[in-house]
């Protein structure tokens, strides 16, 4: 089923109380005839209760069904998305993403 | 027949510092300033506190060994000073131990302070803990991280529940930026920033399934109380009695994770301690009867699941209600009205008395644009340990004779 996706902000940092995280890529994957959009985002855990860590990850909102089709009333361009459901494609798109992007991991939104 | 200490003692000042990275202040600082509004509060001197009780968690990088550096710092006059540490119910100890003094009969005032430096001491979340542990907790958990372990009560709860990951996060996306929303308004919080459940959500995980906000932080502070009995506190001309309606604690046992029955997807401490607590202070229907709670947010999933140990939402029930905004601050049972850990962090012998001073605070109508709109019973809740072997604490508090 066809999801609106609201493009995130790039390049800004978003704090939690146990560390922050930044966005700081889009690109679109070429997968099966279709284009996957995927987020990279960079990551520290550098005030967590519970330990210390950071990583690269790469965040998948799904297939591309209208690339920002229009714009929300953030001014923010929305797209058509359909989630990766089916979980051998999740598989390849993880081998995939993995070649190309240095990522530790890959997260499918479902939304 | 015990009867608990229902309206026996009335908290009669609280203070606490603002939580951060207090890079200017140790915790000898923090001990002072909490004091300091407390003792403004109730309208005493120094010398009117009788005993006092010093919650401490991790004393080997802070503040010290022994009751010792509460004494040291306030200048109390060579009273009875005790230290305490209970996990992360450290706090909430110190004001039990102050309060069963008071109901006891022997003394008239006593304090309870908690307080953590971290920041800046080279601690970088809860460490390996070698001897510190003792022989029967390592039995129990050799080889865990407390992110790994709540995540499986995630993982069980869900799978219990029958709750999809997709929503169980954005119920978890929900409880945090409710937090952060609530923050906003309190300038003691460390982090007083609102977040939407989407910048949650593009957050990257930390244990399946969860995630950067699903956790809380490391944080500076120290909270403080000064308890009485109603008679000494009118006799000081106070009007608007906060007491205490119900303390108390339930420690593991072993069996959850020795045994079977547990299936891991809730907290048998809390489910019992809570029960304990509403008997202690003749509540019947805890949904409709308490008006706000703060509770244990170490991990998003404590406070989801939390919601159901203390017989609040019902079994299974707790997604729903966090969705449809009855912990929100404008529903019908505000949780975390001042931000919780997740925006407070977990200065952990600071905690317990850090909630107590929020509900003190919305009980007496000094919680500024937080303000809930006249609350009858406030409950707080501290979680410390993993969900298989832990200490749960449970206060409740009220006005004077409601």
């Amino acid at each position: 089923m066809a999801q609106e996706y609201v493009h995130q902000l790039l390049n800004q940092q978003v704090t939690a109380i146990g560390g922050h995280y930044v966005l700081v890529k889009e690109a679109r994957l070429p997968f099966q005839g279709q284009e996957v959009l995927y987020l990279i985002g960079h990551a520290a855990f550098d005030t967590t209760c519970c330990g210390v860590g950071g990583c690269a990850y790469a965040l998948v909102p799904g297939f591309i069904l209208a690339w920002k089709a229009k714009t929300n009333d953030d001014g923010r361009s929305v797209s058509l998305i359909e989630p990766v459901r089916d979980k051998a494609a999740q598989r390849e798109i993880q081998r995939l993403l993995t070649k190309r992007e240095t990522v530790q991991q890959v997260r499918f939104q479902q939304a | 027949m015990a009867t608990g200490i229902r309206d026996q003692v009335a908290i009669i000042g609280m203070g606490c510092t603002r939580f951060g990275e207090r890079w200017e202040a140790g915790a000898e600082e923090l001990m002072v300033e909490a004091f300091e509004e407390a003792i403004q509060d109730a309208g005493l001197e120094r010398n009117d506190i009788q005993a006092a009780w010093l919650g401490t968690c991790m004393e080997e990088v802070n503040v010290g060994k022994s009751a010792l550096p509460l004494s040291l710092t306030l200048h109390l006059p060579k009273i009875p000073v005790t230290r305490v540490e209970n996990y992360c119910a450290t706090g909430t100890e110190a004001f039990r131990g102050a309060c069963y003094a008071v109901a006891s009969g022997a003394y008239d005032i006593a304090l309870a302070l908690g307080v953590e430096k971290l920041k800046d001491i080279g601690y970088g979340g809860l460490p390996n803990w070698g001897a510190s542990a003792g022989t029967l907790t390592w039995q129990w958990m050799p080889n865990i991280t407390a992110p790994g372990a709540f995540a499986q009560l995630a993982s069980a709860y869900g799978a219990k529940h029958g709750i999809t990951d997709q929503d169980l996060k954005r119920a978890m996306a929900h409880v945090s930026a409710k937090s952060h929303a609530n923050a906003v308004f309190n300038p003691k919080a460390h982090l007083r920033k609102a977040v939407t459940e989407e910048q949650v959500l593009a957050a990257p995980i930390i244990a399946y399934p969860l995630g950067l906000f699903d956790c809380c932080g490391v944080s500076d502070g120290a909270a403080c109380a000064i308890v009485t009995t109603p008679d000494i506190a009118r006799g000081l001309g106070k009007k608007d009695l906060v007491t205490v309606k119900a303390l108390q604690i339930a420690v593991s046992s072993g069996e959850e994770m020795g045994y079977n029955d547990w299936d891991g997807d809730h907290f048998l401490t809390t489910a019992k301690c809570s029960t304990m607590a509403y008997q202690e202070a003749g509540i019947r229907d805890p949904r409709s009867e308490i008006s706000m709670m703060e509770v244990h947010d170490c991990f998003s999933i404590t406070e989801l699941v939390t919601m159901e140990d203390l017989h609040i939402s019902p079994r299974g029930g707790a997604v729903k209600d966090i969705m449809d905004g009855f912990f929100d601050l404008d529903g019908g049972l505000p949780c975390q009205p001042d931000g919780g850990l997740k925006c407070f962090g977990h200065p952990i012998g600071a905690s317990g008395l850090r909630m107590l001073y929020e509900m003190y605070l919305q009980l007496l109508g000094r919680a500024g644009e937080r303000q809930i709109a006249d609350p009858r019973f406030g409950l707080t809740h501290n979680l410390g340990g993993m969900p298989h072997m832990n200490i749960c604490s449970v206060t409740i508090v009220g006005r004077y004779g409601e």
